[in-house]
C-alpha cells in the first residue's frame, strides 16, 4: 500500500516520512484556521459587525507585529523549539478563549477574530520554512505539490465538518475552539516528530536554523531601499498592495452580506460559513489539479496576470447592481477560488528573474509580510471612513474597490512587458537561480524564452538553459527538448531526456529505443526509464529483445533503472542482474564489471546495492577501478572512504580517485584530516591529501591544511603549502591567518639559515653565484635544491600572511638572479613585512652579503656553529629529510670518509629502499677503505 | 651493479636530465637498466621504433645517418632521447665505438615518470627549451 502510494505521488521511499508528516502538518494548520474562522467571524460579527474594519486594521497591525518579533526570535532561538513554542502559545490562547466565551465574556470575539488570523498567516509559513531546511531542494520540488495538497484539502474538510457538527448541534460554537486549539497541539506534535526524525538526537534535531547570507537586506528597511531601486520589483509590490486591499475589501462586503441575511442568528452564519468555505475548497482543490496548470501552459502569466482584477472587477459591479449574497457568494467564491491558485501561481513566477537569486526570499518576506499587512491596514481604514463614517452600504463599498482594481490591472498590464525584458535580461546574464525558485509551473510565455535560450552557446549554456526548465515544481515542456536528444554533449541529451520523462511526452518511444545504445549510462537508463513508463516495456525483458547492444551496456541501465524505483521486487531484479555482471566471464568480465560500477554510481544512496561496490573498488582493472571510484564519488557513503583515498598512491587511479573525493565534498574532510596528520601512512600518499583538499576548497578543508601545517616532512609541507596559496587564490576569505603559519615561518626561516651553515661549511664557494661548479657533489647539489625549497616554503607562508601578490613578484624577483631585480623585490619586501623580520630574511638573500656574512648571521640565528666537514655531515646523517641522509652517506661512501663509519653505522635506514641500499653501498666503501 | 645514487650522479650530469631536482632523479634512476655494448654492437638501428634512450656512463658512441658518420657521443650524453619524445623513428643508427656502458631508460618507464612527478616534465622541457636556440645541441640528444 505504502508502495502503492509512493509510486503514485512521486514521492521516494527516504523521503516518504518527512513530506507525509508536513502534508498532515498543513492538512491539519489549514484545517485549524477554516474552523477557526468560521466560528471566530461569525461570532465576531454577532457582536460587533459595525466594527468590522477595526478588527481588520487591528488584525492588520497584530499579524505585522507577531512577524516582526518572529523573525527577531528566529536569529536566536532555533527553529524547530520557534515554531512548536509559537504553535502550543497559539494553542493554549484558543483554550484561553474557550473558557471565556464559557463565561459569557463578548470581549473576547475581537481576540479570537484576530488570534484566527494570526495563527492562520503564520501557521502554513512555519510549515514551508520548516519543509525548506528539512528537503533538499530536489526533494522539495518533487514533493512540494503533495505536501500543498494537504493544505488544499484541509479547508474542505474543516469547512464542511464544522458546518455539520454546529448544524446538528453535535457541538457547540465555543467548543470548536477547543478542537482548533486540539489540531493546532497536533500540529506541535507533527513539528516535534519532524525534527526528531531530522537527525539522531532531540536536541540536536531542534538545532534546525534558519539559513541567513551575508549578502542579503537584512531588515524592511533595506529592503524597500533596494525594491525602491528596481521597477520591476516596485511593479510587483504595487500589484500585490493593491490585490490585497481589493480581496480585503471584498472579504469585508462578503461578511456584512452573509452577517445581513442571517442577522443574530451567529449559528447559521457559522454554518455557511463552513459550507462556504468547504465547498469553496472543494472547487479550488479541483482547479489546482486539473485546470491551473493547463491555463499557465496555454495561455501564459501575461494573460493570467490579468484574469483576477478582471474577475473581481465584473463581481464589484455585479455587487453594486444587486447587492444580495448570491452576488457576494459569487465575488468572493472567485476569490477564493482563483486567488490561491491561478494568481498564486502567476505571482511567484513574477520572482522569478529577481536578481540576485539570494535577496528574492528576502524581498518576497518584506512584501508578503510587510505590504501585504499594510494594504489590509490601509483597506481597513477606507472601510472605516466610507462604510462606518460615510454610511456606505456594502454593496457601495464597491466603489472605493474599483479604484483598487484600476490600479491592479494597469499594474499587471504593465508587468507583462516588463516580465519579459527582465527575464530574457537575466537569462543572458545567466543570473537566474533555479535551485531558487518556488514558481508551481513554468507558463507558456516564460517557456518560450527559456526554449530560445536553449537554441545557442555550448553544452554549459544549454545545460543551463535545461536546469531552468525544471525551476518549477510541475515540469515544464517544450518542443525544442526533443532537438536536444541529438545533442553531441552526454549530460545534454540526459537532461533533456529527464525533462521530456518528467513532463510524460509519450511520442518519442522510437527516439528512446534508438539511445538505448548511446554511449552514455544515464542516457540509457533515462531510456529503459521511458520506456517502461511511457511505452509499458518491462525493463527486463528489453535484456532478452535481442537489441543490438551490448550487453553490459543495457544491463547496467536496467539495473540503475530498476534500482532507482526503490519497489522491492525491482531491486531484487537489478541485484540479480548486478550479480551476473560482477561474475561474468572473460573475454565480457572486464565490460560487465566496468558498467555494473558506473550503474552503481548512478543508482540514488542509500542503496543495498552499493555494497557490491567494495569488490569492484578493488579491482586490478585499472577502467573497473576508476568507474568504481567515481561510482563511489557519487554515492559518498562514508565506508568507501578508505579505500578511495588509499587509491590517491597509485598513479593510474590518482585522477579518478580525487574526483571522487572531491564530490564527497566536506563529508570526507574528517577522514583526510585523520591520514594527513597520521605518521603511519606512507609518506606518498600523504602528500596526496593537500591537492584533494584544496579541490573541495570549503571552510573546513582550509582549516584541515592549517591546522597540519606542522610536518616533519619537508615535501608535505610544500604541499600543504601549495595547497593553501591555491585555497586562497580562489577565495581569500577561505584562508585565515593562524598561529601555525607564524610558527612554521619562523621554524622554516631557521631552517633555511641552517642549511646556509652546512653548504659553507661543506662547499663554500656553493652559497657564491654562479653557485653551480663541475665537481659539485651530489650532496651540495641536493643541498641547494632543499635551500631553494625552503625558500620557496617561507614565500608561501609569507603569502598567507601578506598580500599574495606581492609576495609573489617578491619571490620572482629574488630568485630571478638579476641584480637590479633582487634590489627591487628586497624594496616591496621592506615594505610589507616588519623590520625584525625582514631583517633576519634579508641577510640570506641579499646578494651584496658575503657568503662570509652569511656565515656568521646564520650562527647567531642558529645559536650553534658547524666546524668541520664531519659535523656537517654527520647533522645530514641524523636530519628527518631522508633524501639529505642518502646523499651524506652517499658522499662519506664516496669520500671513504672512515672517521664516520660509527656514525653510519648508528642511520637509522630500514624504512626506506634508497636509504637502506646506500647505507649498505657506504659501509661496503668504508670497509675497502679500511682494507686498503 | 650501480646503487639508485650512483646512477643519480651519474644522471644529473647528462644535459638532457641536468635540471631535474636530485630526488626525482631517484625515481627515475629506479627504473633505468645497466646495460654494456661491445665495440661495433649497435645500441638503435636507424628508422626503428624509438623504444629507449641511453645515458653513457663509459665508452663512446658514434652517430650514423644513411650509413654516414655524424657525431661520436661520450660519457655522460644521453643519445635517442628526442625521437623517444617525439614518439617518432631513430633518425640515426648509434654504434658502440668501444666498449659502452649505459643507463637504459624504456620510453614508458620515463611517460611514466613525468606523469608521475612534474619536476621530471619540468625540468626536460627547461632543457629543451634552453637548448632549443642550439640545434646542433638538440639534435645530439
Amino acid at each position: 500500500m505504502i508502495n502503492y502510494l509512493q509510486k503514485a505521488l512521486n514521492v521516494r521511499r527516504d523521503e516518504f516520512g518527512a513530506a507525509s508528516l508536513l502534508f498532515l502538518y498543513l492538512f491539519f494548520i489549514i484545517a485549524a484556521y477554516i474552523m477557526g474562522q468560521s466560528v471566530g467571524k461569525a461570532m465576531y460579527l454577532n457582536a460587533f459587525a459595525r466594527y468590522l474594519p477595526h478588527a481588520i486594521i487591528a488584525t492588520a497591525l497584530v499579524v505585522g507585529i507577531f512577524a516582526s518579533v518572529y523573525i527577531r526570535l528566529s536569529h536566536h532561538l532555533r527553529l524547530g523549539l520557534l515554531i512548536i513554542g509559537s504553535l502550543l502559545f497559539f494553542a493554549l490562547s484558543f483554550v484561553v478563549f474557550w473558557w471565556l466565551t464559557r463565561l459569557r465574556v463578548t470581549w473576547v470575539y475581537p481576540l479570537i477574530y484576530i488570534w484566527v488570523y494570526l495563527a492562520g498567516a503564520m501557521g502554513p509559513t512555519m510549515g514551508w520554512t520548516l519543509g525548506n531546511c528539512l528537503l533538499t531542494t530536489r526533494q522539495a520540488r518533487r514533493v512540494f505539490g503533495f505536501i500543498g495538497a494537504g493544505a488544499i484539502l484541509g479547508a474542505p474538510c474543516a469547512g464542511l465538518f464544522v458546518a455539520d457538527v454546529i448544524r446538528a448541534g453535535h457541538m457547540r460554537m465555543e467548543t470548536v475552539l477547543l478542537v482548533v486549539a486540539a489540531a493546532l497541539g497536533l500540529c506541535a506534535f507533527l513539528v516535534w516528530m519532524l525534527v526528531r526524525q531530522a537527525s539522531e538526537g532531540g536536541e540536536a534535531a531542534l538545532a534546525l536554523a534558519v539559513p541567513v547570507s551575508g549578502d542579503v537586506p537584512k531588515n524592511f528597511r533595506q529592503s524597500w531601499s533596494h525594491i525602491r531601486g528596481s521597477r520591476y520589483l516596485l511593479l510587483i509590490t504595487g500589484l500585490i498592495a493593491a490585490g490585497c486591499a481589493a480581496t480585503t475589501i471584498i472579504g469585508y462586503q462578503f461578511d456584512m452580506i452573509a452577517y445581513a441575511r442571517y442577522g443574530a442568528d451567529k449559528v447559521s452564519l457559522a454554518v455557511f460559513f463552513g459550507r462556504f468555505n468547504g465547498y469553496l475548497g472543494l472547487a479550488a482543490f479541483v482547479l489546482q489539479m486539473f485546470v491551473t496548470g493547463r491555463l499557465m501552459r496555454s495561455f501564459g502569466i501575461r494573460a493570467t496576470l490579468l484574469v483576477l482584477p478582471v474577475v473581481f472587477l465584473a463581481g464589484t459591479f455585479a455587487l453594486l447592481l444587486a447587492p444580495i449574497l448570491l452576488t457576494a457568494c459569487l465575488l468572493k467564491g472567485s476569490h477564493l477560488l482563483l486567488r490561491f491558485s491561478l494568481d498564486k501561481s502567476s505571482t511567484e513566477l513574477l520572482y522569478l528573474p529577481v536578481v540576485p537569486p539570494g535577496i528574492k526570499s528576502q524581498i518576497k518576506s518584506f512584501i508578503d509580510g510587510f505590504i501585504w499587512r499594510t494594504a489590509d491596514g490601509v483597506a481597513g481604514v477606507l472601510l472605516l471612513v466610507f462604510a462606518n463614517k460615510l454610511k456606505f452600504s456594502p454593496g457601495r463599498v464597491g466603489l472605493v474597490n474599483i479604484v483598487f482594481l484600476a490600479a491592479w490591472i494597469v499594474i499587471a498590464y504593465s508587468l507583462r512587458r516588463e516580465y519579459l525584458n527582465i527575464l530574457r535580461q537575466a537569462i543572458e546574464q545567466r543570473q537566474l537561480d533555479p535551485e531558487r525558485t518556488t514558481a508551481e509551473v513554468l507558463d507558456h510565455t516564460t517557456t518560450e524564452v527559456l526554449a530560445h535560450a536553449l537554441e545557442r552557446g555550448g553544452e554549459e549554456q544549454v545545460l543551463y538553459g535545461l536546469s531552468l526548465f525544471e525551476a518549477a515544481r510541475e515540469p515544464a515542456w517544450h518542443p525544442v527538448l526533443r532537438r536536444l536528444l541529438e545533442h553531441s554533449s552526454p549530460s545534454v541529451r540526459q537532461r533533456a531526456f529527464q525533462l521530456l520523462n518528467d513532463a510524460g511526452d509519450g511520442s518519442i518511444v522510437p527516439q528512446a529505443e534508438k539511445l538505448l545504445s548511446d554511449e552514455s549510462l544515464e542516457v540509457r537508463t533515462e531510456a529503459v526509464h521511458y520506456l517502461a513508463v511511457h511505452a509499458g516495456r518491462d525493463p527486463l525483458a528489453l535484456l532478452k529483445s535481442g537489441l543490438n547492444i551490448p550487453t553490459p551496456n543495457l544491463q547496467g541501465a536496467v539495473v540503475a533503472c530498476c534500482a532507482r524505483t526503490g519497489y522491492p521486487d525491482m531491486v531484487s531484479a537489478a541485484e540479480l542482474i548486478l550479480y551476473t555482471m560482477l561474475s561474468a566471464s572473460p573475454p565480457e568480465d572486464a565490460a560487465s564489471r566496468r558498467e555494473a560500477a558506473r550503474a552503481l554510481g548512478a543508482i540514488p544512496p542509500p542503496s543495498k546495492l552499493h555494497t557490491s561496490l567494495v569488490e569492484l573498488l578493488g579491482d586490478f582493472r585499472p577502467e573497473v577501478a576508476q568507474q568504481a571510484l567515481l561510482a563511489a564519488g557519487k554515492i559518498r557513503r562514508r565506508e568507501f572512504l578508505p579505500s578511495v583515498i588509499e587509491k590517491l598512491q597509485e598513479p593510474n587511479l590518482r585522477g579518478a580517485a580525487r574526483a571522487a573525493l572531491a564530490q564527497y565534498g566536506e563529508l570526507a574532510v574528517g577522514t583526510l584530516h585523520d591520514y594527513l596528520d597520521n605518521d603511519a601512512i606512507p609518506t606518498g600518499l600523504r602528500r596526496q591529501i593537500p591537492h584533494v583538499l584544496a579541490r573541495i576548497a570549503t571552510p573546513a578543508a582550509a582549516a584541515v591544511l592549517t591546522d597540519s601545517l606542522l610536518q616533519s616532512d619537508p615535501n608535505l609541507r610544500f604541499e600543504i603549502l601549495r595547497a593553501l596559496n591555491g585555497l586562497q587564490r580562489r577565495d581569500p576569505t577561505l584562508v585565515q591567518p593562524s598561529p601555525e603559519v607564524a610558527d612554521l615561518l619562523e621554524s622554516e626561516l631557521i631552517g633555511y639559515y641552517r642549511s646556509v651553515q652546512i653548504l659553507a661549511t661543506l662547499d663554500p664557494p656553493a652559497l657564491q653565484p654562479p653557485y653551480r661548479h663541475a665537481d659539485e657533489l651530489l650532496l651540495t647539489r641536493a643541498l641547494r635544491e632543499r635551500m631553494v625549497h625552503e625558500l620557496n616554503r617561507i614565500f608561501r607562508l609569507l603569502a598567507l600572511l601578506y598580500p599574495p601578490r606581492d609576495i609573489f613578484s617578491a619571490y620572482a624577483g629574488v630568485t630571478s638572479g638579476r641584480p637590479q631585480l633582487q634590489a627591487n623585490a628586497l624594496e616591496v619586501l621592506e615594505h610589507l613585512l616588519p623590520v625584525d623580520f625582514y631583517r633576519r630574511l634579508a641577510y640570506g638573500l641579499d646578494p651584496e652579503i658575503s657568503p662570509k656574512e652569511k656565515l656568521a648571521f646564520a650562527q647567531h640565528l642558529c645559536r650553534t656553529s658547524l666546524l668541520s666537514n664531519a659535523e656537517a655531515l654527520r647533522v645530514l646523517l641524523f636530519s628527518k629529510d631522508r633524501w639529505l641522509c642518502a646523499c651524506a652517506l652517499h658522499t662519506i661512501g664516496e669520500l671513504r670518509l672512515v672517521d664516520l663509519a660509527a656514525d653510519v653505522q648508528a642511520v637509522p635506514h630500514e624504512h626506506d629502499a634508497v636509504l637502506d641500499e646506500t647505507w649498505r653501498w657506504t659501509r661496503f666503501q668504508l670497509a675497502a677503505a679500511r682494507t686498503a | 651493479m650501480l646503487t639508485t645514487l650512483e646512477k643519480v650522479d651519474i644522471l644529473r650530469k647528462a644535459s638532457l636530465f641536468g635540471e631535474i631536482p636530485t630526488e626525482s632523479l631517484a625515481r627515475l634512476a629506479a627504473v633505468t637498466q645497466e646495460t654494456s655494448f661491445q665495440a661495433r654492437e649497435a645500441l638503435f638501428q636507424e628508422n626503428a621504433p624509438a623504444g629507449a634512450l641511453f645515458v653513457l656512463v663509459e665508452g663512446q658512441v658514434d652517430l650514423r645517418r644513411g650509413g654516414k658518420h655524424i657525431q661520436t657521443q661520450g660519457a655522460f650524453r644521453a643519445v635517442g632521447a628526442l625521437p623517444l619524445l617525439a614518439e617518432q623513428p631513430y633518425p640515426d643508427s648509434a654504434v658502440a665505438s668501444q666498449l659502452v656502458r649505459a643507463l637504459r631508460i624504456e620510453r614508458h618507464e620515463l611517460s611514466e615518470a613525468m606523469s608521475e612527478d612534474f619536476s621530471i616534465t619540468r625540468g626536460i622541457l627547461r632543457t629543451l627549451s634552453r637548448l632549443a636556440a642550439g640545434a646542433d645541441q638538440l639534435s645530439s640528444l
